[in-house]
């Protein structure tokens, strides 16, 4: 295989290019490492100067904080006998230990500096040296606060050796001033003390010490008392103890001043020798950076020259290879582009440059054959364009809506196609040459055309397109679109082209929209339900109103400016929840018009009821059509009350006609069940074994009358609102009845509470009925409580609102309330409606109570008294009943309460005569009559007693008021009062009293006594008539 | 192919470029201090240290180990660690004088590296060495110094308060008061004398007192003093029975408070005189000293603490000392030590070597911001005199010296103020 030779213009421009400049790479990567290196040793040394300079800096700070420190404490120990002890710490030995803290600060930071030196700038001096010196603030702050606890155990005050020492030797003299002698000594020995304060001898504690010695062996000598030589020898014991302590704190505190020196003598060469140290280090780091500067110049200078000559060879090499062939391919291409087609580039390499040289020629010798094919291809295509020209000119000449026409720059018309002529009425014959303001343009539009055409032609300011209303030749005008557009003629001249669009057809239609738009504008306006046009806004999520009538917005209690940007969701918060914005998206994705059910909607601001229908309007905008119904609902409401009202009234109506009806026939029965009882009682034994049936006899008797006395109270107008009391009274009364007690005795488990509103409206009532109604009320509490419980009993002042009024066809007013509340099981929603029905009894039958009847005298009594009786569960499951009465303003009857008066019933003989249509009630009350000591006449009707009256006389005369056969007992009661006015006379009824009753009574009868009566009332009612 | 020669030359560029930058690498920046008393810096695996300033010898050594104690257990909680770093405690000794207390701070404040001051046992200690703490720029905290002037005297600052200190025992601002009002509408006192021994806690004490017996219309017959270690009391006795006192109020510490009570119970002439001490000497050492001759002295002291935590740390005392504390101080102790913890584990700013830096104003405001700390104590919040503990006092009477301090603590007669 032949071995090629590797020749440089064999070579590619990038491989010349990547070797030429990794040359110079090289020259580069040269310069930078001599730099890196320099500007490494030069911070090195650099580092090495900071760091010994900050050394040098600390040592000096440390010798200046330490000798600070030294001389504060200096001044601790001279200034702390007359400023004190408190004083002179504060001045002094404080700030002396802040200050030395400060110092060992710096000796930490100093030791870390140092320990971290490189090998070659270690410490010169031994690390005992320098662990020496940098503890040196260490060992000054320990010994320098050892001084000043010394010194505070000197003189402290009260506590100090020194006070208390001087304590001593001022009681010695005081107990030694019975002996003048010893006092003399004494206070040698005290002056001995004081000299040593003074000068800090030793002797001189010494001498005092002996002086008060020779004392004491004076003192064995003496006679002295022994409590005055107890106490001497205490002190003198005290003293030597004391002068000890203070010599040897004295003492130590001298070694702690020596401790000062010696510590400065040590610490002083060392301080010295660091700084040295750093001196050195300074000045050598200083050499090694004038080195390397010298060192660094040389490097970079020949670099520099070596890169100069390499880069002349790179430039030379490069012109000869690469740029010289460049520019004879840039020369041979442009006498190509002058023309000269058969010029053929010189090849001198096979590197880019000469392939990009071969393709050049192959180009040029290709671009030659094709530019002579082009020149035959233009003909061809010219005369191609002008067929498509004349093409074009009858397509534009023929445009049936498009009116084209041109003017020159003089606005003279060059141009008319054949739809101009329709447009206009002129002729192209007529209108070529004519100017355009002349021919077309109305009067008034003739200056602002003219100067638009003068601006476009002139200037270049283009005139938009735009509606204008020309004129036809027979002087209509004719309202068109026109588009101006200008072309520049191969002569430079310029010609305008309007291309004119007829608007007639469009106006006629816009007018047409605009009335009926108009027309379905009135329609929405004034339409009486609501209509809402709504646009969906975020994917059908919610809708925007669009409009709505007048009609909408006054239902929902809206204006035009807070209708503004207002959604369905804004207008409706609970749209989602009534069904109403799914039915909404409904008809928005589907276009099928629905129906939303009519629908109570009540938020914050709307309260009513609605019937909306929805639908989508071809744009994909929703109609809500809405109407109020509240009015309506309302009535239908009101119409359902009254209703049940009416049907329950009716009811009651029927009931108490019923009640009435066989009232008296039942009490007549009644008084013959509870009457003969009653005078079987009367004769049997005490101990007879009849008593017992013949009593419960009795007793079915009297709640048989209580049953139909009820039943007469329901017949309405019976319970007559006759007194004015106080409700409080009532319930009072009813409270301290036996019936009361009875019930509280036979209910242990029940606990009974009251409380009273102390300011209650007075009420009109029948207290007889309105106390049955308590006890009603009460026993019915009582009864639905099985297990422990409460009944409470209240009365309260309460105003009701509309609410209530409308639904209990209440007056406006003040009303009296008593209402009962039991924790008992409350009553059935179910039952609510139909409790207060006669016999509409949830107890079982034969139960305490029983007789259906209890709630609907309430009822009926509330209903007599204009009132209303309200029955609810309370929140903790009981029952509540509540009593409406309206209170009045006439003034309460005195109604004194009065203890039963003894009371005899008996008669003296005095004759009377009963008048009772029936057998067995006439027996009945002879009979009754007769035991009590009067003497009777039994007749059957009115007829009869009028005739009897007639041969007779009678002390008093008892008349039922329902005969038989005949005239009434009222008819009888008058005919014998026309007679006698003064005749005495009770009527009996098995009704309630009656409106002939009243009568009878207001005539002048003595009393009204209703069936069944038993001995008793008979006897009292008599009486009362007698003694009248 | 093109690719092929690219590859190298960016390579070598990027490798220029990193030795370029790494050439330019700043060092890592250290951190700067800005807190204006400066910062402690603790290097990696060095101890925080806290100066301990307590009184630990002669009659109140049981004072000084139940603050002792409750910063024991205080530590224990944390594991004697605190963000990775040891605690190491300097205890010095105060001897509860004020001399003794200045210059154990001074062994404090020395050593830069100290963070904070956990003391004093006395007021008399702490009004000097809070002085030399707050110069040096240290905080320092007390569960036992009660003295109205450390920090605040009717709203205002006391006559000793100094930047840095806090306490989490009661201001005896309202033991004076409770007091006053107990010795007037209860006992029916109208003339009262009182002793205190110079120390700025039995001053503050007498004053509050002597201010609120005026205020309800006493009369203060005699207001005596005695110096610290006297023994001989009959003649300020004396002095109290001539002035006609009722009652006899000696916030002392021991042994003085002991010597006042025996000599006065000696004293035929004192046997109607009522005396009332405080808290001081609600101290079981106290009760054994007197024994039955204590029966009838009333005391006014801080209402101690009661509940789980507080029946929790005891079980843990118990445990850790062997025997039940001898006074309740320890739990203000121990919140104390907690509440210093916290506020250091809040403003300490950890290095990434480990190291901290614990700024000494930072640690002040910290204290001073912190509220409703759930402490042992109950709820804490530091007002700006440094006080954070609360302020309630009962009065209570020795009945049974058997009993000791429990059954003396349960004897309550009275709290004020009186809505608590």
């Amino acid at each position: 295989m032949k071995k090629q030779r590797l020749n440089w213009n064999d070579l590619g421009i990038t491989t010349k290019f990547s070797l030429a400049f990794s040359l110079l790479f090289l020259l580069i990567l040269l310069i930078i490492g001599t730099g890196l290196i320099a500007f490494r040793h030069i911070h090195r040394a650099e580092m090495k100067i900071h760091n010994s300079m900050k050394i040098g800096q600390l040592v000096l700070q440390m010798d200046r904080g330490l000798e600070r420190a030294k001389r504060l404490h200096a001044n601790f120990l001279i200034h702390y006998p007359y400023l004190g002890l408190q004083k002179a710490h504060e001045q002094y030995a404080q700030p002396a230990i802040r200050e030395i803290a400060e110092v060992i600060r710096i000796s930490t930071r100093l030791k870390t500096l140092l320990y971290s030196q490189t090998p070659e700038q270690k410490v010169t001096i031994s690390r005992a040296d320098l662990n020496l010196y940098l503890s040196s603030a260490n060992r000054f702050a320990a010994t320098s606060i050892e001084a000043v606890e010394l010194i505070t155990q000197k003189v402290a005050p009260e506590r100090g050796l020194e006070t208390r020492l001087n304590n001593v030797y001022l009681e010695l003299d005081k107990a030694l001033g019975k002996y003048p002698d010893l006092r003399a000594m004494h206070r040698e020995a005290f002056s001995y003390f004081k000299d040593y304060l003074l000068s800090r001898q030793r002797y001189l504690m010494q001498s005092s010490t002996n002086a008060l010695e020779e004392i004491q062996v004076t003192l064995r000598h003496a006679s002295l008392k022994l409590q005055d030589a107890e106490r001497l020898y205490q002190l003198f014991i005290e003293q030597k103890k004391l002068s000890n302590a203070l010599l040897d704190v004295d003492q130590e505190l001298e070694g702690k001043i020596r401790d000062f020196a010696l510590q400065e003598e040590t610490v002083r060469p060392l301080s010295k020798k660091l700084t040295e140290y750093v001196q050195h280090q300074i000045n050598s780091s200083q050499t090694v950076i004038q080195q390397l500067k010298l060192v660094t110049g040389v490097v970079m200078l020949a670099a520099a020259v070596i890169s100069a000559l390499i880069l002349f060879f790179i430039a030379k090499l490069t012109h000869t290879t690469i740029t010289k062939n460049i520019l004879l391919l840039t020369n041979t291409a442009q006498k190509f582009a002058m023309g000269e087609l058969d010029n053929q580039v010189q090849i001198y390499s096979t590197d880019e440059i000469g392939q990009l040289s071969k393709i050049f020629n192959a180009m040029a010798l290709r671009l030659k054959n094709l530019i002579n094919n082009l020149e035959q291809e233009v003909e061809k295509r010219t005369a191609e364009l002008a067929a498509s020209e004349q093409r074009f000119r009858h397509l534009v000449n023929d445009l049936p809506k498009l009116a084209v026409r041109g003017l020159d720059e003089t606005r003279s018309i060059v141009y008319w196609n054949k739809a101009c002529e329709l447009f206009y009425g002129y002729t192209s014959d007529e209108a070529l040459g004519k100017k355009v303001e002349e021919l077309l343009l109305p009067p008034a539009q003739r200056p602002q055309s003219m100067s638009q055409f003068t601006n476009w032609f002139e200037h270049g300011i283009i005139f938009p397109s735009s509606e204008q209303e020309l004129l036809h030749k027979n002087g209509n005008t004719v309202p068109v679109y026109s588009s101006p557009v200008m072309q520049v003629n191969s002569d430079q001249s310029k010609t305008i082209y309007c291309v004119d669009l007829d608007l007639a057809e469009l106006k006629l239609a816009q007018e047409s929209s605009r009335l009926n738009e108009a027309f379905f504008r009135q329609i929405f306006e004034h339409s009486s339900s609501g209509l809402a046009l709504c646009e969906a806004v975020d994917r059908g999520r919610n809708f925007r109103i669009r409009e709505m009538n007048q009609a909408g917005m006054d239902m929902n209690n809206l204006s035009r400016n807070t209708l503004a940007g207002m959604t369905i969701l804004d207008l409706y918060p609970f749209a989602e929840d009534i069904g109403l914005l799914p039915l909404m998206r409904k008809v928005w994705e589907t276009g099928v018009p629905q129906q939303h059910p009519t629908c109570h909607y009540h938020d914050k601001n709307i309260d009513s009821w609605r019937d909306t229908r929805v639908y989508r309007l071809p744009n994909c905008e929703i109609v809500l059509v809405f109407n109020d119904l509240t009015q309506q609902k309302q009535a239908e409401n009101e119409k359902l009350v009254m209703e049940k009202r009416l049907q329950r009234a009716q009811k009651m109506e029927a009931i108490g006609l019923m009640a009435g009806g066989v009232a008296h026939d039942l009490n007549n029965i009644l008084t013959s069940l509870t009457g003969y009882p009653e005078l079987i009682l009367l004769k049997l034994p005490k101990n007879s074994e009849l008593r017992e049936p013949v009593l419960a006899l009795k007793e079915a008797g009297e709640r048989s009358a209580a049953v139909v006395a009820d039943l007469l109270t329901i017949a309405r107008g019976v319970a007559r609102v006759q007194e004015v009391r106080s409700l409080n009274d009532l319930v009072n009364e009813y409270l301290g009845s036996p019936e009361f007690i009875k019930l509280k005795s036979n209910s242990p488990h029940i606990r009974f509470t009251f409380s009273y509103e102390d300011y209650l409206p007075l009420i009109q009532c029948s207290p007889v009925h309105v106390k049955k109604c308590v006890m009603n009320l009460v026993s019915n509490a009582a009864e639905a409580i099985e297990e422990p419980g409460k009944v409470h009993i209240s009365t309260q002042r309460v105003t009701p609102g509309e609410a209530l009024l409308q639904r209990y066809g209440l007056e406006p007013g003040e009303y009296a309330v008593l209402r009962v509340v039991d924790t008992g099981k409350g009553i059935a929603k179910q039952d609510m409606e139909n409790i207060f029905e006669p016999f509409y009894s949830k107890k079982a039958m034969g139960t305490k109570s029983g007789s259906g009847l209890g709630l609907s005298v309430v009822w009926n009594t509330m209903k007599d008294h204009q009132g209303a009786a309200i029955v609810s569960n309370t929140p903790d499951k009981g029952a509540c009943f509540e009593l409406y009465f309206p209170s009045t303003d006439k003034p309460a009857v005195p109604h004194p309460i009065t203890e039963q008066e003894a009371f005899s019933a008996s008669g003296s003989g005095e004759h009377i005569l009963v008048v009772e249509d029936e057998r067995q009630p006439r027996d009945i009350a002879t009979r009754m009559l007769d035991h009590l000591g009067y003497e009777t006449t039994g007749v059957e009707t009115g007829e009869q007693a009028l005739e009897w009256l007639t041969s007779n006389t009678a002390d008093l005369v008892i008349i039922d008021m329902i005969l038989g056969p005949g005239i009434s007992g009222e008819e009888t009661f008058n005919q014998i009062h026309n007679r006698n006015p003064e005749q005495k006379a009770i009527l009996i009824s098995g009704f309630s009293e009656s409106s002939a009753v009243k009568n009878a009574l207001a005539l002048g009868a003595r009393g009204f006594l209703k069936k069944p009566y038993n001995i008793e009332r008979l006897g009292k009612a008599v009486r009362d008539a007698l003694d009248s | 192919m093109q690719t092929a020669h690219r590859t190298p030359c960016v390579l070598l560029i990027f490798i220029l470029i990193l030795v370029t930058l790494n050439g330019c690498r700043q060092p890592e920046k250290e951190f700067t201090c800005t807190d204006k008393l400066g910062c402690v810096h603790v290097g990696p695996g060095q101890p925080i240290k806290i100066g301990v300033l307590q009184a630990l010898h002669a009659k109140v050594l049981p004072l000084g180990l139940a603050q002792l104690h409750g910063l024991e257990l205080a530590l224990e909680k944390h594991n004697n660690i605190l963000l990775g770093h040891p605690i190491a405690l300097q205890v010095e000794d105060t001897g509860c004088t004020a001399e003794g207390g200045a210059n154990a701070a001074l062994k404090i404040i020395a050593d830069p590296q100290s963070v904070a001051i956990f003391g004093t046992t006395c007021s008399q200690a702490a009004m000097t060495a809070s002085q030399v703490m707050s110069d040096a720029g240290l905080t320092m905290i007390s569960g036992n110094n009660s003295s109205p002037h450390l920090t605040s005297v009717n709203g205002v600052a006391g006559q000793h308060w100094q930047p840095g200190f806090f306490r989490t025992a009661s201001n005896e601002e309202n033991a004076g008061k409770a007091a006053a009002f107990f010795a007037f509408n209860k006992l029916g006192v109208r003339k009262a004398a009182t002793l205190n021994d110079g120390d700025i806690y039995s001053k503050g004490l007498i004053m509050s007192f002597s201010n609120s017996f005026a205020e309800l219309g006493g009369e203060i017959v005699l207001g005596a003093a005695i110096a610290k270690g006297e023994t001989e009391m009959q003649p300020v006795l004396a002095a109290v029975s001539q002035a006609g006192a009722e009652l006899l109020f000696f916030p002392l510490f021991q042994p003085e408070g002991n010597l006042i009570l025996l000599q006065a119970k000696a004293s035929p002439e004192l046997s109607d005189l009522i005396l009332m001490s405080d808290g001081a000497l609600i101290e079981q050492s106290f009760i054994d000293t007197v024994g039955n001759r204590g029966i009838g002295l009333y005391f006014v002291g801080p209402r101690p603490p009661e509940g789980a935590k507080t029946e929790q740390l005891t079980t843990a005392y118990l445990q850790k000392f062997g025997s039940l504390p001898s006074t309740s101080y320890y739990i203000t102790a121990y919140d104390a030590a907690d509440m210093l913890f916290y506020a250091i584990k809040n403003i300490s700013v950890t290095s990434p070597d480990g190291s901290l830096y614990i700024g000494r104003q930072a640690l002040r405001n910290m204290l001073h911001s912190i509220a409703n700390y759930d402490a042992v104590s109950g709820s804490l919040t530091c007002d700006r005199y440094g006080d954070c503990g609360t302020s309630v006092f009962n009065i209570l009477r020795l009945e049974d010296p058997s009993a000791g301090v429990k059954g003396l603590e349960k004897n309550v007669l009275y709290t004020y103020p009186e809505h608590l």
